[in-house]
Order: C-alpha cells, then structure tokens, then sequence
C-alpha cells in the first residue's frame, strides 16, 4: 500500500528511468542470453541455441587446464593489488594537491598527470623496456650508482608484478585524481572556516573534515573497483610479458586469449567470462551488504 | 590569516617540489612520443629519440591524414562525441536523480540501482551485442556508437552519490515553491553540482573519443570508421607480415611503424587536452556553497 | 619488345582459341606480353556443351552479368592511381566487362586480424556471410563441418585454364589437398611461395673483416663468430658493446621471421613445430626429437659465455631492430626481407655490408635444408546456395592468365612502371604461382643484368631490375633492399631449391590441437626459454618431452597421422 501511495506521488522518478531502463534491457539484458554458450560446445552455424549442451564440461576444462590455477592466482594478486594502488595513490595526490594554494600549479599539475592515461600499452611497453633494461636503462643506471645490482624489471619473476603494478597506477592515478579533486571542492567551506577558527591544524583539519568528506567517494570507487577484480589488464600483461614471467605474468585474459588463438572458442571464453562475473558480483555483494549492516550506508 | 609556521612552510615547498616532480615523471614519456611523432622513421626505429625531434619531419600526420579518410574518421568522431556525450549526460542526471533519493522517500529505488549495477558485471559476450545492435537495425549508423553505451552505470553511480551529498533541504524547498522533480533536477541540482558534472562530461567524452573496438565491429566500411578505429587500422603488424611473405618494401616502411603510432597517441589525445581545461575550472576552484543557509 | 613472331604467333592462337574468345579485342600487343613463366602445354578443349554456351566458356561472359556480395580485408598497403577505389578499378572493370562479373564488398576493414574477428563474429551470429569470401584455415574447417560451402570440384574441372590447373597444382597438390574434404573441394587455397620463407644468416661483413673471420661454415664457425663480435670490438668504437647471435622473444623456433631460431635448429637437423617423418614413417612433432635437445645446449652455453644478449627473451623485432639500427648486433638469422625490415639503409649507411649467408650444421656439412610450413593462410569459399559457384573459378583464372598467362598485361594489371602502385591487389581471388619469386623472378632479373637486357622482364621484374641495377651502380638507399633481398634468395635457391623439405601436417587444427595445443605451446616456449637462459638444466628437456606427450601430445600425434594417411 505504501509503496503504491508512493508510486502516486512520484510517478515523475519511475518516469526519469524509463529511458535508462529501456537501454540497458536492449543492449545489456537481452545479449545476456549470450551466456548460455558457456554450458554448450558453442558451433557458430549451429547458432546459440543449437549448438550441443555440455553442461559444466567447459568450465571443467578451463579449471583442469594445467595454465589454470597459476594464471588464476596471478591474476588475482596482480589486480587486488592494482585496485589498492590504484585507491591510495590518487587519494594521497588528491590530498596534496588540496595544499597548494596557486591555483595555476594546482591546474597544471593535474592535467600533466593525467597524460599518461591517454598512452597505449603499446607505446608504453616500448618505453618502459628502454628504462628499465639491465643494461643502460635509466632507472637501472640510478640503482647502480647508488651501489646496487641491476633489476631485470621485465625480466625477472620477483619484479615483474610489481613493475605491472606500479606503471599502471602510474598511468591511471591522474584519472582517480579527478574524481577525489572533484569531491573535495564539495566539502562546505564553512566546516574549514569553523575548524580554524577552534584552533586545529592543517593535519587535524585533513583528519577530521577532508578524508570524512571523501570516505563516501573512496567506499564507492573501492566497490566499483571490486567489480573488476579479476581484470589484471590484459593489454598491458599482453605487451610486457614474456616465457621468462609467464609464471607470475600469466593472467586468465592472456590464457583466454591464447586459447583463442588456435580457434575462436567462444564457449571457454564465454565460461571464464562467467567465472569471473560471478565472483566479482559475489564480491560487491558482501561489501554493499556489510555497509549497510556496519555502517547503514548504503553505497549505491 | 594565521601566519604559516615553519612546518607548515617546509611541508607546502616539499608538497611543491614532489607534485612538480610527478607531473615531469608524467609528462616526459608524452614529450618523448611527440617527439618521435616528429622524428624519421629510421631514427625512431634506432631508438635514438629522446624529447626533442631528430630529423623533424611531419610525414607520419601527412600519412595519417592524407586521402580525406582522416577527416571523414575526424568528422564521424566529433559527431559521435557530441550527440553522444549529450545523451549520456541527459541519461545519467535523469537516473542518478531518482537513484539518489532515500529508500524511504522512493522505495524500490534500491532494486532498480541493482538492475544497473547488474548490467556492468555480467556481460553476455561480444556476439550478442553484435546481434542486439544488428537486430534494432542500428549497424552501421551513428547511433551504433551511441545507444549501446548511452547508460554508463559508473557515472550515474558517481553522479548519485554526488547528488546525495547536496542538502535535503534544496530538494524540500524546491518542492514546496510547487516546483516538480524534473525541475527540480535542472534547475536547482545542476547548477550546484557543477564540479560532478564536469568531471562525469569529461570521461564521457574521453570514452567516446578513444573508443574504436566498436566502430571496427559496427561500421560496415572504413570509410564510415570513427578516428580512433581508422587510427589503429592503419598499423600493420609483424605477425600479418610473416604471413604476406613479404616481397614489398610498401608493407616494410608500415610496420615497424613507431612514428605513425606516435602520431597517432598524439592525434587522439589533443583534443581532449584543449577541451580539458575548459572543465576544470569547474572542478579545481570549488563552489559557493552560499545557497544553503545550515 | 617482341613484334610479331609468326611461329610463336600461330601457337598462341591455339591456346587463346580454348580461352579468351570474345574477350581478346583488347589491345594484347605482343610487346610486354611475354614473359618468363612457363607458358601451359596444349590441353584439348574441355569445356563441355552445357546449356548456357557463353558461361559454360571458361572466360565467358555471363548474360545477364552476375552480382556476387562479398567481403575482404583491404590494408593501408594498398593504394591506387587517381580515380580508383577497391570498388572501381581496373580489374573490377575487367571483370564486369569481360566476365560480366559485378563484386559489390558488403563491408571492408583495414586489418587482416580485424577482418578475421568480424567474420567471426559474424558466422557466429549465424548469418551468411556473403557469396564469395575468402577465410583461414580454421574457419574454412568450421564451414566444411557445417556444410555450407559449395562444392568446387566440377566447377574447377571444368573452368579453370590449363595455366590456373598448373598453378594452382604446383606445390605438388598440398594446398587442393587441404582445401578438400571428403573428397570435395570447398575452397581454392590462395597460394604463395613456400621455400621463400627460409631464413638465411645475415651477417655483418666489415665486423667479419675487422675480426679477421671469413662466412661460417659450421655451427662452430658460428660459435666463433659470435664470440669474436661479443669481445674483440668488431665495430671499432673502443667499447664491448656488442653482441654475438641475435635472437628475438618468443622465442620463435620456426623459419621466417626476424632473429627467429629456424635456421640455427635446421642446422642440427631439429625442426621444431613441425611435423616430421621418424624412421618408422611415421608424423612425429619436430619439437620433441634429441636434435632439438643438442641445438638448446649450445644456446645454452653460448648464453653463458655471454654470446647472447641477456635480454633477448624481453625483446620483440622492433628492439631487436634497434640494434641492429644503433651498431649493436651484426648476426642473426632471418628471412628474405630482413634487408627491408629491420634493417633501415637510410639511417645507417653502414648496414650496407650485411649480406646474406647459407646456413651451416653442427657437423660442417651444406646445404642446411629447413622444414617448410606449406600450410595455406587464406581459402576462397563459395556459399552453398549462390547459383555460379564457377565464378570464382573464373576470377581466378582471369587473375592468373592477366599476370602470367599468354595475354598478361602486367604493366595495367600488375604494377605500375615504377612499382609504387601495385594493381595485382585488387582482385578478391588471387592465387600466387609457388614459383614466382624463386626461381622465376629471381633467375629472369639475374639474366637481365648479366645481359643488360630488359626485354624478357613483365613489369614486376622490371622494377626489381632497376632497384637492383641502380644499387650495382652506387645509389645504395634506392637499391639496397631489394638487391640483398635477391641476393637472399640466391642463398635459398642454391640450397634449397632440389632440397625441399616440407612440414607433413598442413590442415587446420584438429580436435586435440583445438583444445590443448596453446598449453603445450606455452610449455614449450618456457621451458626452451628456460634452458637458453641457463635457468634450468638441458636435462629438463626430457621432462618436456614426457610432459608434452601426457599432456594431449600423443593424442595430436595420432590425429595428425590420420590427417597425413587421408590426404596422401
């Protein structure tokens, strides 16, 4: 009854969605159907609903595949840690740029460090091997002089996640850095200007006002980011690695990808692209839930 | 004003020297693929360029934009971009709008936030997308490029919370001067919520600039491609080179491309930096939040 | 320039009486008209009495003319005279007025992967995709087992000319062979030159000079080689800053390539990723053989006494061609047009003295011969229900009989005189003859240079001629490719032109391959990664070889013999 007496008054709110809805049904909804490939040996003449049903086989492939558990396991460290670097850093940039007072600084800053989004991974990958070869690279050359062995960055299964992690926040911190730059103007200056006038510092201040202001903005690009959990990057692992990391390089993307390249096996592709839905959905379930539950903040 | 103590001093020079030192740290690897955009392809071939041209020359962007296919690819893009980031703006202030009320004010409103976030985790695969568009008739027109991702469930989800951060008491006394919810959306909400607006509008607008899987899939003919798929079409890479058994030296000079790609990284990435700054001003100097009286 | 010959006039017009009736009014002067492939010995008319007399013609003309929808890949390589597009174009007009063949390209794109995944997608969403097209091998698979090809055979029987039958049969039968299924052929395999994908062994001569070292002549030749470029300073800058062998990421075990390891397998007579025949006669994969083991052991030792630059596993062609730009490598062994690419002439005029070398073996003896791939990368198919299959036999004789039949015309339909328009890519249908650039091309420039005489050259040869001749003469930047381009296949004719060893498997992937051959390649590449680089001992190599064969290794063998037995 309550909820038909609402309808009433807000007739006008369902309204406002229905364009979004109508899109999403016919252009996410209805491809959905797509999935059922995954539980087929997937025939591209037979079509989708022809094609001979396997159940789970496929799925019992990929997790039989002797490439699984390792690319599983690089994949989820190489991107949980990614979804970590990828939160502090741009929040810490955030935080500093908030300090500066020239506003000419403050602009310039920002727009120079998001260039690096707009690089391919192509391009990138070339760099990067000039820079950190063991032998003339730069990065090398100061390792060196500062009286250590050279890193074989690209080379070396004990870097090589932490050369992936380390250049794609370097690459991607300039975009969360806008988002977190944005929430920041939203906070009410009137808190600032009550806090100064009570005495606190400049730090107690980003304590108690500027991080509380932004925590809501962090929970949800922290969420968001859950959904992507097991996307490690394949264009950026694609053009960095080699045999030589496969070991701790190896992600699911690749692994499809290489599946993909003897025959268009859209049936095992489809089936990871399931495995990882699934849990990623799982994921940002439990963190909806336990805001709500710990918090009553409901994160979207 | 408070003098600044002493640490406080040191702490803003350091936060200045650091920042200044990032953004270098992000801006050489750019200077560094301008530069050989610029560059002979023998040179860059070499490795030798570092941040300033050798042997300056602008033949990559005359390959790349001669015979026309340029600028219809440049034309189809602009097109794209602004019809596109229009609807896309439209679309997700008209949801986060009611998606930002309180399940109290507008129940039901957390299950349609999940019909959305849904749609941004399962994804049906690359040929029922292709079917969807093939069968609402859409291959080959701009809307192609448009509709299917016209709902970006990230920004409306961005745009929500900023709504949500705005005082009840704005959406309160809007309604009671009579005005209705779409008012309210467009006249009181917006206008103050500049600083989300601005930074959603420009990742729409940077989504659609570099987008090109959907334009090679969509489009029936390159010459209807927009940039960013003409842009990355033209490359040839070693594997198509093994199997055309080389014996032409035109197929040589394309692959080991590394000018052409420089350009390209340019050629997409400079409109988006002219039309950066015009937004940012909306998220950097902050707002007069004196609408409000708490 | 041949003006009239009145013998060779008379046994020209026999032949053009079982081709080209109404067609020939074009201006087929006799001049340019010659050329150096051999013209088809007679055939009877074959042409059976069949309803429609004028397309029942091989080069009949079809009344009303035909529409066929199709679709292809066009790259940016492909460029034209003013006024040309893919659609309208000489051969276009060709077609349409001499074959009353109209092509209207449904859709295009700009890139061979690009063009593979939208026919992908396509077929999967299980629409047809146009009436003559062409696809890969695992594709023309699917199609075949869907059965929605049309079936070829009468249609070739009975309209391809003697010369397209030759060409098209010239690699001994493998890829009509691969193109047929259960006796039926669904598709004309698009054919290009097999031993034209050898590596020879590109070497620096002045750093040869300056170490006081002459051309290799066995793997220890080799070794040496690589050992005095690494440490006696071979291009006399006062630094150790250069390497031995060269070698690329991958690494890349097959011939054809940049920096690949072909040649130096071929040289202890291990052919790795190819299929084989063991004492028994049997198909076993070249990768699991001993001889591949003693190859890895020298990698092995050469990488640790630092004849191997340390970073090769990381280094695709273009950092490899780096090097090679920047003084850095002066070994390494690779394909026939390495002199185009990586090696730029106009950047680094010293690259001039790298020349092109025959491969050596572990036990001294020459030629080294390696283990072809004649697998086909690209088939032309028919759809089942299009009502004139025979059309794309026609097009592929015309395009066949226009470039080397009696009435070629290269200079229209080939490339232009100064070889910087290439026509010959325009037409849907094409199918290269296996001889053309070895020993055709090559042996008819060479005459013409020792002669001087440019009468026998189809344009093709004319421009190599004179990018050949203009090099000879001192403009290194204009001729440098091509000259050591040719030089390169001088090295492959001579060793293996009567030598020819080709791969026993060269159909798409089987079952087995389709489910488990991406984690056996990935093994491979790892562990002979590993062992080069001294990460893990030679020894492991029998532990490949145990966990490749487990691992669905013997179910492939099996399937390929199978293959081998039903396509002899």
């Amino acid at each position: 009854m309550r909820v038909l007496k609402s309808f009433k008054r807000d007739y006008t709110l369902h309204l406002m969605l229905v364009p979004a809805l109508l899109l999403v049904l016919v252009f996410s909804y209805y491809p959905m159907f797509g999935f059922v490939i995954a539980f087929e040996k997937f025939v591209a003449y037979k079509g989708f609903f022809h094609s001979k049903w396997v159940g789970f086989d496929n799925f019992r492939y990929i997790f039989k595949m002797p490439d699984f558990l390792p690319a599983f396991r690089n994949t989820a460290i190489i991107a949980i840690l990614k979804i970590v670097g990828n939160l502090i850093v741009p929040i810490v940039i955030a935080l500093l740029l908030n300090e500066v007072r020239q506003t000419f600084i403050k602009r310039g800053v920002q727009i120079l460090v998001y260039l690096p989004h707009f690089l391919s991974w192509v391009i990138l990958a070339g760099i990067l091997k000039d820079i950190l070869s063991p032998s003339g690279g730069i990065v090398n050359e100061l390792i060196t002089a500062l009286g250590f062995k050279p890193i074989f960055f690209l080379g070396d299964n004990h870097w090589f996640r932490f050369t992936l992690i380390a250049s794609d926040v370097w690459k991607e911190f300039g975009f969360n850095t806008i988002v977190y730059t944005a929430a920041l103007t939203s906070i009410n200056p009137s808190l600032y200007e009550a806090a100064v006038v009570d005495g606190a510092s400049r730090w107690k201040q980003t304590l108690y006002i500027t991080l509380p202001g932004i925590v809501p903005i962090i929970i949800l690009l922290a969420t968001i980011s859950l959904g992507n959990v097991l996307n490690a990057g394949f264009d950026q692992v694609f053009n960095l690695y080699s045999p030589v990391t496969y070991s701790t390089g190896d992600i699911l993307d690749t692994l499809v990808y290489r599946v993909g390249i003897v025959s268009a096996q859209y049936s095992v592709s489809t089936a990871i692209g399931l495995f990882k839905s699934i849990i990623s959905f799982v994921l940002i379930c439990a963190s909806y839930g336990l805001a709500y539950r710990l918090a009553n903040y409901r994160i979207f | 004003m408070i003098k600044s103590s002493l640490s406080r001093r040191t702490f803003l020079v350091c936060n200045l020297v650091f920042l200044t030192g990032l953004s270098l740290l992000c801006v050489l690897p750019i200077l560094n693929v301008l530069a050989v955009s610029f560059s002979s392809a023998g040179a860059a071939a070499a490795g030798e360029v570092r941040f300033w041209p050798v042997d300056f020359n602008v033949k990559a962007y005359e390959v790349v934009m001669k015979e026309g296919k340029f600028f219809g690819a440049f034309g189809m893009s602009v097109e794209r971009l602004l019809l596109g980031t229009l609807i896309n703006m439209v679309l997700c202030v008209l949801t986060a709008y009611p998606l930002s009320k309180d399940s109290k004010r507008f129940p039901l409103r957390t299950a349609y936030a999940w019909i959305f976030v849904f749609t941004i985790l399962f994804n049906g695969g690359l040929i029922p997308w292709y079917l969807a568009v093939k069968q609402t008739h859409l291959l080959d027109t701009i809307w192609a490029l448009i509709l299917p991702g016209a709902v970006n469930v990230f920004n409306i989800i961005l745009m929500l919370n900023f709504f949500r951060g705005l005082p009840k008491e704005l959406e309160e006394s809007s309604l009671i001067d009579g005005a209705g919810h779409l008012k309210t959306l467009f006249l009181i909400f917006l206008p103050i919520s500049l600083p989300s607006l601005a930074t959603v509008t420009l990742f729409t607008m940077v989504g659609h600039w570099n987008s090109w899987f959907d334009g090679l899939m969509l489009m029936k003919s390159p010459d209807r491609y927009p940039l960013a798929t003409y842009l990355q079409s033209i490359e040839i890479d070693l594997s198509t080179l093994r199997q055309l058994n080389l014996t032409d030296p035109d197929t040589a000079r394309v692959v080991s491309n590394r000018t052409g790609r420089a350009a390209q990284i340019f050629m997409t990435a400079l409109p988006i930096l002219i039309v950066y700054p015009f937004l940012q001003k909306y998220f950097v100097s902050g707002l007069v939040m004196g609408s409000v009286k708490e | 320039m041949n003006e009239g010959e009145p013998e060779l006039n008379k046994r020209k017009s026999a032949m053009i009486g079982l081709s080209v009736l109404s067609s020939v009014s074009l201006a087929l002067t006799a001049c340019g008209g010659e050329n150096s492939s051999d013209t088809s010995p007679e055939k009877p008319n074959t042409t059976a009495s069949a309803p429609n007399a004028a397309s029942a013609d091989p080069a009949g003309k079809y009344e009303p003319p035909i529409t066929v929808h199709s679709i292809r890949p066009v790259d940016s390589t492909v460029t034209y005279d003013a006024g040309e597009d893919i659609t309208n174009n000489r051969w276009s007009d060709y077609f349409k007025n001499e074959l009353g063949i109209d092509i209207v390209y449904d859709w295009t794109t700009a890139k061979n992967d690009d063009y593979t995944n939208k026919l992908n997608v396509i077929i999967a969403s299980g629409d047809k995709p146009a009436d003559i097209y062409q696809v890969n091998a695992s594709q023309l698979q699917q199609l075949a087992d869907a059965g929605v090809l049309a079936d070829l055979n009468e249609a070739f029987d009975k309209y391809a000319s003697p010369l397209t039958k030759k060409l098209m049969n010239g690699d001994g039968g493998k890829s009509m062979s691969s193109a047929t299924f259960d006796g039926k052929l669904l598709a004309l395999p698009q054919g290009s030159a097999t031993i034209t994908s050898n590596d020879v062994l590109w070497i620096r001569t002045d750093w040869l000079k300056n170490v006081g070292l002459s051309e290799p002549k066995s793997i220890d030749d080799l070794v040496k080689i690589a050992d005095a470029f690494v440490n006696q300073d071979p291009d006399k800058n006062g630094k150790k800053d250069t390497l031995g062998l060269g070698i690329t990421q991958g690494p890349s075990l097959t011939n054809g390539g940049v920096a690949d390891l072909g040649g130096w397998f071929a040289g202890f007579k291990a052919y790795p990723d190819r299929w084989v025949k063991d004492a028994a006669g049997q198909a076993v994969f070249g990768s699991i053989q001993p001889e591949v083991k003693q190859a890895l052991a020298k990698l092995q030792e050469m990488y640790k006494s630092g004849l191997i630059d340390k970073e090769w596993a990381v280094k695709d062609s273009d950092k490899f061609g780096e090097d090679v730009l920047t003084n850095k490598v002066g070994m390494w062994y690779g394909a026939n047009w390495n002199s185009m690419y990586p090696i730029d002439i106009s950047k680094n005029k010293d690259l001039l003295q790298v020349k092109p070398f025959s491969l050596v073996a572990v036990d001294g003896k020459q030629p080294v011969v390696q283990a072809v791939d004649p697998s086909v990368n690209n088939y032309f198919v028919v759809n089942k229900d299009f009502k004139h299959p025979e059309a794309v036999v026609k097009l592929m004789t015309a395009f066949q009989e226009k470039l080397w039949g009696e009435s070629s015309e290269f200079e229209k339909y080939g490339t232009n005189a100064n070889q910087s328009v290439s026509y010959f890519k325009y037409p849907l249908v094409q199918s290269w003859p296996a001889t053309k650039d070895i020993p055709d091309n090559l042996d008819a420039v060479r005459a013409a240079l020792s002669a001087n005489d440019t009468s026998k050259l189809n344009s093709e040869q004319k421009g190599i001629y004179t990018s050949i001749k203009a090099f000879n003469d001192g403009d290194i930047v204009k001729g440098y490719s091509t000259a050591r381009q040719y030089d390169a296949f001088e090295v492959i004719k001579k060793d293996d032109l009567n030598n020819q060893l080709f791969s026993l498997f060269y159909g798409a992937p089987t079952p087995t391959m389709v489910e488990k051959k991406q984690a056996l390649d990935k093994l491979e590449q790892e562990v002979f990664t590993k062992i080069i680089m001294g990460a893990v001992p030679v020894d492991e190599f029998d532990k490949f070889v145990a966990d490749w064969k487990k691992l669905g290794g013997d179910q492939i063998t099996q399937e390929v013999n199978d293959w081998v037995a039903s396509h002899k």
